[in-house]
Order: structure tokens, then C-alpha cells, then sequence
């Protein structure tokens, strides 16, 4: 005993899917997203050059300071270089010849700049 | 610590010179400006003493340093600077002021502060005819229309009450 097919045959079998097409087509969606990275590589990229040109602006502003702050400092420095010079004359004064002589002899022989003194004499800090 | 005598590092040293500059050079007036509004300043100072820093900075150049060679040319480099803020001071102390406390607020960031600088610049430029130029580039950076970074600062809101304060005081 076998079953046999209904009469009239069975039905067509639905093989194909029937979902709805979702969203765009692809290729929309591909030109969407790099117009969007496009876009935003463009205005990073502009960033990059106005963050540039606001260095720049920056810096300008500074090479115009320069020699103004660079000035004020000369002359505090150079004060000080003065004041240690007569602190050395003064304290010249009061040395024995044999180290007058040490004293006066020059310890470069190139005279054709100046040199300010590294380090100089001060009394003990338990002193102050 | 008994050691602790030792440890320079410890101590406070101080080296203090209160020795004024001898009678022979003369004096000059130092700056005095804080960073806000030299920063503000920095482009007409640089626009109207450029002879003098250059000066100077070429002396420097050519006596390795010139700390002491170069008093002359500083001088007259802080005497140039002092002149122009005066000026400033004199014409344009209410954009000025506005500018730097801008500045102040905004970290030095002069890109924050571009409203009250187009008022500065404007009255700067009718006053001293000094202006903001920007050397070696085509696109004046404080120029630009819409630019990116302009942080969200209040400048705008309050160079707009500055405009209409003085618009208020024309008209009265």
C-alpha cells in the first residue's frame, strides 16, 4: 500500500523567498558612506591646516616679543655681571701680592668676547 | 638629619644682586606688561619697532651673545615696545582690554579671541596705522572666514555688548 498523490497533484512549492527588499540598494549605500568619510577626511584635513597656520600665528607672535623680553634680561644679567666685577676689584684690594698676580693673570687667551662668570661666591645659606 | 648640612640640595641658596646698574648707563623704563596683553600687543610691536629688533638681534649675533655689548640696542628695543603699548593704551584701551582678558580666559589661545581682535585691529589700524600681518603666507590666518577651531568661548557674545555699549555712547 502506497499513499498516492492527492488528485489533481499537490500544490506548487513556494521555493523562492518572499521578504521585502530592506533599505537602499548597495550601491547607494557605498557612495553614502564614502561621501561621508570623504567629507570628513576633507575637513580634517583642513583642520590640520588651520591648526598649521594658528602655530604659525603663534610663533610670529613670539619672534616679535623675543627681543624685547630678550633685552630686559640682558640688562639684569649685565647688572649683575658689573656688580661682580667691582666685587672682584673690591676683593682684590685686599689680597697679598702673590695672589694679586694670580688674580690679575688672564685665563683666556681669546679676548675677543665676553664671558660672563658661571658661578660666583656667596656666603653659606646657614649664614643668611 | 645630621648629613642634612651637607645636601646642597636641601638648603635654600639664594643669590641676590640688589646692585643697581652703574650712573653711566642710562635707564629705561622696563615693559611691565603681563603675557595676555603683551601677546595682545605682539604684532604692532612687532609691526613698528622691526628696525630696532633687528637691530638688535643682529648685534647679538655678532657678539656671541651680547649681553653687555648690546645695552644700547636693547634699550632702545624696550623704549620702541613701551611706546607702542602707550599708544594702545591711549586710542584703543577698551579693545585692548577686551582683547587680553579674552586671551586670559582663553589660555592664549588667539584663536579663541578672534571677535574682539577684529575690534582691536580695526582700531588699532585707524589710530596707529599698525597692522596685523602674518609674515610669509597668502591666507591671513586671523582673517579667515568660518574657521574650525574657534572654541566656545564667550568673546562673541561679549564683543557684541562692547560694540553695542559703544554704539550707545556715540549716540548720547
Amino acid at each position: 500500500m502506497q499513499d498516492l498523490p492527492p488528485i489533481g497533484g499537490y500544490e506548487p512549492v513556494q521555493w523562492k523567498r518572499n521578504l521585502p527588499a530592506r533599505g537602499f540598494r548597495p550601491v547607494i549605500y557605498f557612495w553614502l558612506i564614502t561621501g561621508a568619510m570623504g567629507f570628513g577626511f576633507y575637513r580634517y584635513y583642513k583642520g590640520v591646516d588651520e591648526q598649521r597656520e594658528l602655530a604659525r600665528e603663534r610663533q610670529w607672535a613670539r619672534f616679535y616679543l623675543e627681543p624685547l623680553l630678550l633685552a630686559e634680561e640682558d640688562r639684569n644679567v649685565a647688572r649683575r655681571y658689573f656688580s661682580e666685577k667691582k666685587r672682584q676689584e673690591l676683593v682684590r684690594e685686599s689680597m697679598s701680592e702673590e695672589d694679586k698676580a694670580k688674580f690679575d693673570k688672564e685665563i683666556y687667551h681669546d679676548k675677543s668676547k665676553t664671558r660672563l662668570p658661571r658661578y660666583t661666591a656667596g656666603p653659606h645659606p646657614s649664614e643668611h | 638629619m645630621v648629613l642634612g648640612e651637607y645636601f646642597i640640595g636641601r638648603h635654600n641658596w639664594e643669590n641676590v644682586d640688589k646692585n643697581k646698574l652703574s650712573d653711566d648707563i642710562p635707564e629705561v623704563d622696563e615693559v611691565g606688561a603681563t603675557s595676555a596683553p603683551l601677546l595682545s600687543a605682539s604684532y604692532f610691536i612687532g609691526a613698528k619697532c622691526k628696525p630696532y629688533n633687528e637691530d638688535f638681534m643682529l648685534c647679538k649675533d655678532e657678539n656671541n651673545g651680547g649681553t653687555v655689548e648690546c645695552l644700547k640696542e636693547g634699550r632702545r628695543v624696550t623704549r620702541c615696545a613701551v611706546s607702542v603699548l602707550k599708544d594702545i593704551n591711549k586710542y584703543c584701551f577698551d579693545e585692548f582690554k577686551l582683547h587680553y582678558e579674552c586671551l586670559e580666559q582663553e589660555n592664549h589661545r588667539l584663536g579663541h579671541c578672534r571677535h574682539s581682535e577684529k575690534l582691536l585691529n580695526k582700531c588699532v589700524f585707524d589710530n596707529l596705522k599698525l597692522e596685523k600681518k602674518i609674515p610669509g603666507v597668502q591666507e591671513q590666518i586671523h582673517l579667515k572666514e568660518n574657521p574650525i577651531f574657534q572654541g566656545s568661548s564667550q568673546d562673541k557674545s561679549k564683543s557684541a555688548e562692547f560694540l553695542k555699549l559703544k554704539e550707545a555712547e556715540a549716540k548720547n
